[in-house]
């Protein structure tokens, strides 16, 4: 049985559980935490607008046995009140306060120094935006810098429905709650220096850019990269691309924040988790897994895959086909879970943005 | 049926006296029986109730109807514990002593058509009343389970047993009223575990703090004593992992249970454990650790990585333990298939060039029902953690912080939770506890308090 918490001051946590009841949520082996969601159930009307008016940001934290399984905050909500739907969101299209653009005047690339709204930076922190509009003038570029600032430092109500006044009647009020994993903050902010490095090193340098997000633990893997920020690169992409690489010798590595906002960067395992059996997810050993307590990155071994008349298995993980990594892994309360092996579709999901634009 | 009314606070519509207007036109009537679910609460209830509504005239009956309107608006306005009170309907069988209430979510009335309201009555409805309620019938007091003081701090235990204190007696799990931990210094972080004599046996043979001194040393770990260190069979001992020759992964410690427990008394270990590591490192020093536990070491299963990076005895959450390890007993279970379970404890340094001391595992009980209390900042001094589930089902944090004049809430901790409520009959509670940022410290003590509430799926019975 999981709880669900909602930190709403250094030492204010409620109790969700009940208003999430239809709680889901993902992790990837690369990015830990994902995305979660719910709508909120036996709200009055005014405690949905209070939440809606409040709570945007606010830390959201699933346990397990008081166990800590998954930890994100609120990134987006959605107010159907009367049949208006009302939007409030930390997605970078809809939010920005620190922004800069890049244009060019005769082919030669320029850029505007950043702008920032400082109110809005300490209240929810910092979301750089770059925008590129090709040939300009300097005073174009520093007008839609300004028309930007203006519009999009603050992560305002916005309306996103068509409205039809006066049909009204039989529509419920609802409000949707989507939550975002931490690494989700690596993409708030941009890199703009090229780095080269070992992967550890240059995973350390761009993670330490972060606010809110910090270096934990980060395992040694000396591959060479180079990283180009010269165009500036959100954070959370550029240290994707480097994982993305693995190591020297082909294995895979994983990286995500699962808690307390540090990152996290390890080497694959090198043996089996879990078993796969008769379509039950055990522990390797036998035991019965708690769906929440299901990890992405970890190997599955499947006991019933047909090998077929392929040759046997051979001398790793990777190349045997009774092995499995899991990437990602869903789950719902109050028990199912579904886990999405490598090379699967992952799901499409409402950060999209996360994977670059 | 001898009691039937609806109540919010002092609003109540006595639905079998003819004085509110309201009767039931037959004396059949009888409140339906939730099912049981594993993991998840049952289903609310909705109750159909036949009445009949009666009074001196047109005005007098249009005043009744609206007693019951108001208790609409009050039942669907009420939605979380920010009111005191919601919605009971109470209920008490004919020739039964206990009354008993459940939460209402909804009321509907509903006109029904037939030959006397035809009569064109203007002083008589009949109707149906569709009320929708939780599926516990509740008791209308809650009962105290007193502890006395001097608890420890990493696995102390209190038995409950009828006779010597109240105890669960519903035939749902109890739902908590109240758990007040109190610290003889300011405690942050409480986990509480209850168990049932029903399900465990002998509680007594439980063994909630495993002294790793009892256990068997790996590489680069040795015994040292210390006087912080908590008391086992070698005194206070704890276990340096000096990391002298392997800083990576390797295994530090493990322990069977056998080492800990005789065979006659592992049996009662059976069950799903949070383990709590007592571990601190050496100033500049950050370590890793990762539980395993299993069947010897050929079947393991592995726990989350922890970072040990505290200077000061801190309590770790390293996992969850299973006794067996699959999940699954022999019936019956045997002491043989217990013995050979395994604890390991796995460890790398990952900065600095000191040692880690680990001092014991404490197993906190989740399987029936388990509760976990967090707040980042304390005020300081003597404090309490409590937590409450109020009727309709969302869990309430307060920590109580003394001001050096009075106790005042300083905040709302986390609560976490893993079962419906407390099991029924004689039980054991366990609880671990620790100062902020998980700081453990041996002198320590608790009182710890309990309240609960007894449920019932059948209104039937004759205990309160």
């Amino acid at each position: 049985m999981i709880s669900l918490e909602l930190a709403t001051g250094t030492n204010e946590v409620i109790d969700i559980t009940s208003v999430a009841r239809d709680w889901q949520r993902s992790s990837r082996a690369l990015g830990g935490c994902w995305e979660g969601m719910f709508t909120a159930q036996g709200l009055a009307r005014a405690d949905m607008v209070r939440w809606f008016e409040q709570c945007l940001g606010y830390g959201v934290t699933e346990r397990y046995c008081g166990l800590v399984t998954w930890h994100g905050y609120i990134y987006e909500m959605r107010l159907r009140l009367d049949g208006v739907e009302y939007l409030r969101s930390l997605a970078p299209q809809q939010w920005h306060n620190r922004v800069k653009v890049r244009y060019s005047v005769s082919g030669a690339q320029q850029a505007t120094a950043w702008a920032e709204n400082i109110d809005s930076m300490a209240a929810y922190g910092t979301m750089d935006y770059v925008l590129d509009i090709g040939e300009a003038t300097a005073a174009q570029a520093q007008a839609l810098q300004a028309r930007h600032l203006e519009h999009y430092a603050w992560p305002a109500t916005r309306v996103v429905s068509p409205i039809e006044p006066g049909r009204v009647g039989g529509l419920g009020d609802s409000l949707q709650v989507v939550c975002a994993g931490w690494w989700s903050r690596l993409n708030w902010r941009v890199y703009e220096t090229t780095v080269s490095a070992t992967a550890t090193s240059a995973i350390s340098t761009l993670v330490g850019a972060c606010d809110f997000v910090t270096v934990g633990v980060v395992d040694q893997n000396d591959l060479a990269v180079k990283v180009d920020c010269s165009t500036p690169r959100r954070i959370g992409d550029a240290v994707e691309e480097i994982v993305a690489l693995g190591d020297a010798d082909g294995h895979l590595w994983n990286c995500g924040v699962w808690r307390d906002h540090q990152l996290e960067y390890r080497h694959g395992d090198a043996t089996a988790t879990y078993w796969l059996r008769r379509g039950q997810l055990l522990y390797a050993g036998g035991g019965p897994v708690p769906p929440p307590l299901v990890e992405p990155g970890r190997w599955a071994f499947v006991y019933d895959a047909p090998v077929g008349l392929q040759p046997s298995p051979q001398a790793g993980l990777y190349d045997d086909p009774r092995y499995c990594f899991l990437e990602e892994v869903r789950f719902a309360v109050p028990d199912r879970l579904v886990v999405v092996p490598y090379g699967e579709s992952l799901s499409v999901d409402m950060l999209a943005h996360q994977l670059g634009r | 049926m001898r009691v039937l009314k609806l109540v919010h606070g002092s609003l109540e519509l006595n639905l079998l006296a003819g004085s509110s207007g309201f009767t039931l036109p037959a004396d059949n009537w009888a409140p339906k029986v939730a099912s049981p679910a594993a993991n998840v609460a049952p289903e609310t209830v909705v109750e159909e109730i036949p009445v009949r509504v009666r009074a001196a005239s047109a005005d007098a009956l249009s005043s009744v109807m609206q007693t019951l309107h108001r208790l609409q608006v009050l039942t669907a306005a009420w939605v979380d514990a920010t009111e005191p009170e919601p919605t009971w309907l109470h209920c008490k069988l004919d020739a039964e002593t206990g009354e008993r209430r459940a939460v209402v979510r909804r009321i509907e009335f509903r006109y029904v058509t037939s030959w006397f309201n035809m009569q064109s009555d203007p002083n008589l409805l009949l109707g149906q009343l569709i009320v929708e309620r939780d599926p516990y019938w509740e008791s209308l007091t809650q009962s105290n389970l007193v502890i006395n003081s001097g608890m420890g701090t990493l696995g102390g235990a209190f038995a409950y047993a009828y006779g010597a204190n109240p105890r669960p007696m519903g035939d749902a799990p109890a739902r908590l009223a109240e758990l007040n931990v109190m610290g003889s210094a300011e405690q942050a972080y409480a986990w509480v575990g209850f168990r049932s004599a029903q399900k465990h046996g002998t509680l007594a043979d439980f063994l909630s703090r495993w002294e790793l001194e009892a256990g068997g040393l790996s590489t680069d770990a040795a015994l040292a004593t210390d006087s912080t260190a908590s008391p086992g069979g070698g005194g206070n001992t704890k276990v340096v992992v000096s990391f002298a020759t392997q800083a990576g992964w390797a295994m530090r410690w493990y322990g069977y249970l056998f080492q800990y427990r005789s065979t006659a008394q592992i049996p009662a270990n059976y069950g799903q454990y949070l383990a709590l590591l007592r571990a601190k490192v050496a100033s500049g020093t950050t370590a890793e650790v990762s539980m395993l536990y299993g069947y010897q070491t050929s079947t393991i299963t592995a726990g989350p990585f922890v970072r040990i990076s505290a200077t000061d005895w801190t309590l770790y959450p390293v996992g969850l333990v299973r006794i067996p390890p699959s999940g699954i007993a022999l019936s019956p279970g045997t002491a043989a298939e217990l013995s050979w379970e395994y604890l390991a404890l796995y460890a790398r340094r990952l900065a600095g060039s000191g040692a880690m001391d680990i001092d014991c595992l404490v197993l906190i009980p989740v399987d029936e029902y388990a509760v976990m209390l967090s707040i980042s900042q304390v005020a300081g001094g003597t404090s309490t953690l409590r937590a409450s589930l109020p009727p309709l089902g969302q869990y309430v944090g307060q920590y109580f912080g003394w001001t050096g004049s009075e106790f005042v809430i300083m905040g709302t901790p986390a609560v976490a939770w893993n079962g419906p409520g407390l099991p029924r009959g004689d039980g054991y509670l366990y609880v671990a506890s620790a100062r902020p940022n998980r700081v453990s410290v041996l002198s320590d003590t608790l009182t710890v308090g309990v309240s609960f509430v007894n449920r019932w799926l059948s209104l039937r019975g004759s205990t309160a």
